[in-house]
């Protein structure tokens, strides 16, 4: 599904900051991935780039056999909207629309009918259990509501692929349990490759695969499922 | 485009306090500029207007007061214009292609059987029409053949007719003023109504009049005077010529008066294009503060959704939607406002029309009609204004929203999105 060589990224905000200092990864196609790692050690940086939020500095990033370098912005927009879903920490929901309207959002930009646009987000909005809410605003909702609405939005455009970064970070424990089942099946019904930050080791174990990282490089890669 | 516009109308009345302030401003630069355009064009056409009743090439010449010595002569000497005085000028300037005599008698009893009515007769010449046109409402004009004959023929203004005759046919009946009976040939219109009458000078004279050949002004149409410069030569000559015959100083302004009303209308004309042009700078002033306003509010808009933007690029917006959202937003906002401004402003204008129309009362004759008051009446939105006023709208939107909309679009979409 993807392969990342040798990928450098160092911020430049007054003092130089090496961030990722040489990864190599590969995921496959169907894979539910979890990144762990200390708070700082790179994590973000490598889902966004993954996600084609952030440029890198050296290597080579192929995502579904295709090398994402120097992507003009139009380009990379387009490659986001036809591959991937974004799951935030935050939900990142936009305040003044309602749950539908979130969630179709991603329709709106591959310029989908809103009248198509709609049924399917009623759908999505069914499959994470919020059909009876689809017409209040985030505000009105609870954080394990608006993460769900949140997934509905990140999987309505069927992506191939998924990127969550610390999805349960701000749900308690059982709420956090919901969403990671609501991801797991999603990963097994329709076969989307799944990459997940997570500080908590009990959410990582439920994966495929645990890459550790650890000051900017892959200290270590843990099989869970070819153990 | 359906799609899109929902869009845009969904975060526009998501944030509708700021639309409404940013709105505000522009809504203000437009009504501003229509009222003051309105204003503007109706100062324009009031005193075009009144330039346009009468003969832009004329002049009149009264008499006046001496108010410097000459010869020996003291000051405070009264100059009378007399009829050998018309000759003499007549004579000595061929240019003066038209004239006409006029004598005033203020408040004279006229009766029609039982009724009776103090008019102002005024007694001209034929010509008189072309110098000062009255418009004929009934039976007509005062004619050569008038004069020629001394006909004892009068017209009257409306409001004389009114009341000497009620609702009957004026035309053709007998009026008697100073026990001598004048035929009504005509009815005009006054500007300003009032009792009114004009006869021939020539039957005045021989009629009711005391006789003597002083006149009250002479009035004339030049030809060949097209310019300021022209116009004040012609002037001079004519002083001169009246100073070496009448004993006065040429250069004292006071012993005779000249109504310049070519010289008067180009002056006009000047200082009603300056002001026409300065209400525009200010109009235009005003509206690009509006603009600025915009321009400013977008700016604050696009770092206060930077966020919202962040989010919309990672689920798979191009930056030509952003762009586009942000433009059509400024544009949506400035173009609504606009016309919002524009109908406000109208309103205004065509409320102080109504207002202001009934309130310009009737003035003397051949004076200037209420100036303030035709002012307001003739305020009025000139269409090709509305549609220039649209145009500038648009612009100004775009331009409002372009550094924004740039800023927007070309930010990194993970800095958008942890942009706090
Ligand atoms: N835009 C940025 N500019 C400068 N430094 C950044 C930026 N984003 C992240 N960093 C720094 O890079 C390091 C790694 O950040 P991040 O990838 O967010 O870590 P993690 O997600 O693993 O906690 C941190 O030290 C962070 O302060
Ligand atoms: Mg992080």
């Amino acid at each position: 599904m993807l392969e990342l060589q040798g990928i450098h990224k160092t911020y430049d905000n007054g003092a130089l900051l090496h961030v990722l200092k040489g990864i190599d990864l590969a995921v496959e196609e169907g894979e539910f991935v979890s990144i762990m790692g200390a708070s700082g050690s790179g994590k973000s940086t490598l889902l966004n780039i993954i996600g084609l939020l952030d440029n890198y500095d050296e290597g080579t990033y192929t995502l579904d056999g295709k090398l994402m370098k120097n992507l003009s912005e139009k380009e990379a927009a387009l490659m986001r909207s036809r591959y991937i879903g974004f799951i935030f920490q935050s939900f990142n929901l936009i305040n003044f629309k309602t749950a539908l309207e979130n969630v179709a959002l991603p329709l709106y930009y591959q310029g989908v009918p809103r009248r198509k646009r709609n049924e399917l987000a009623m759908e999505y909005l069914d499959k994470v259990g919020l059909k009876d809410w689809a017409t209040h605003l985030p505000t009105e909702l609870s954080g394990g509501q608006r993460q769900r609405v949140a997934i509905a939005r990140a999987l309505i455009a069927r992506p191939k692929l998924v990127l969550a970064d610390e999805p349960t970070g701000a749900l308690d424990s059982t709420t956090s349990q919901e969403v990671i089942d609501l991801l797991r099946e999603v990963n097994r019904t329709e076969g989307m490759t799944m990459i997940i930050v997570t500080h908590a080791p009990e959410i990582a174990r439920q994966t495929d695969k645990i890459i550790h990282i650890t000051d900017g490089l892959i200290s270590h890669v843990e099989d869970l499922k070819h153990a | 485009m359906l799609n899109f516009l929902q869009e845009l109308f969904a975060s526009m009345r998501a944030n509708k306090l700021r639309t409404i302030l940013t709105g505000f401003s522009v809504s203000w630069g437009v009504f501003m500029l229509m009222v003051l355009l309105g204003a503007a064009g109706g100062l324009n056409s009031s005193v075009m207007d009144n330039f346009a009743q009468n003969a832009t090439n004329s002049m009149a010449i009264y008499g006046g007061n001496t108010s410097e010595p000459f010869d020996g002569l003291p000051v405070n000497r009264r100059i009378e214009l007399q009829e050998s005085d018309v000759d003499m000028l007549l004579n000595h300037f061929p240019q003066i292609s038209a004239y006409s005599r006029a004598k005033n008698m203020w408040g004279i009893e006229a009766t029609v059987g039982s009724e009776y009515a103090n008019i102002s007769v005024a007694g001209v010449d034929a010509d008189y029409v072309l110098i000062r046109p009255k418009k004929i409402l009934k039976g007509r004009a005062l004619n050569a053949l008038d004069d020629r004959l001394a006909r004892k023929s009068i017209i009257l203004s409306e409001a004389s007719v009114d009341q000497l005759f009620h609702n009957d046919e004026p035309i053709g009946q007998t009026v008697l003023i100073k026990g001598i009976s004048f035929t009504v040939v005509g009815v005009y219109e006054n500007e300003g109504g009032g009792l009114y009458g004009m006869m021939p000078y020539v039957t005045m004279q021989q009629t009711i009049s005391n006789g003597n050949t002083t006149i009250d002004a002479f009035n004339f149409i030049v030809d060949g005077v097209t310019t300021r410069q022209d116009s004040e030569a012609f002037q001079k000559q004519i002083r001169e010529v009246l100073a070496r015959s009448k004993r006065f100083s040429p250069t004292d302004q006071s012993a005779v008066w000249v109504w310049d009303r070519l010289g008067n209308y180009l002056q006009t004309r000047m200082i009603f294009s300056a002001i026409s042009l300065f209400i525009w700078l200010i109009g235009i002033g005003t509206l690009t503060a509006g603009v600025v306003g915009v321009g400013n509010i977008m700016i604050v808009t696009v770092r206060e959704r930077t966020k919202e933007f962040g989010i919309r690029k990672a689920i798979g917006a191009p930056p030509s939607a952003i762009l586009r959202m942000v433009l059509s937003e400024s544009l949506a906002t400035t173009f609504l406002f606009g016309l919002l401004g524009m109908l406000i402003g109208s309103g205004v204008l065509k409320l102080v029309q109504m207002i202001a129309g009934g309130m310009a009362a009737p003035t003397q004759q051949d004076e200037m009609p209420n100036i303030g008051m035709t002012i307001l009446t003739n305020m009025h939105v000139d269409l090709r204004i509305v549609l220039s006023a649209c145009a500038v709208l648009i612009i100004s939107g775009l331009i409002a929203g372009y550094l924004p909309a740039k800023r927007a679009m070309k930010m990194k979409p993970i800095e958008a999105l942890t942009a706090k």
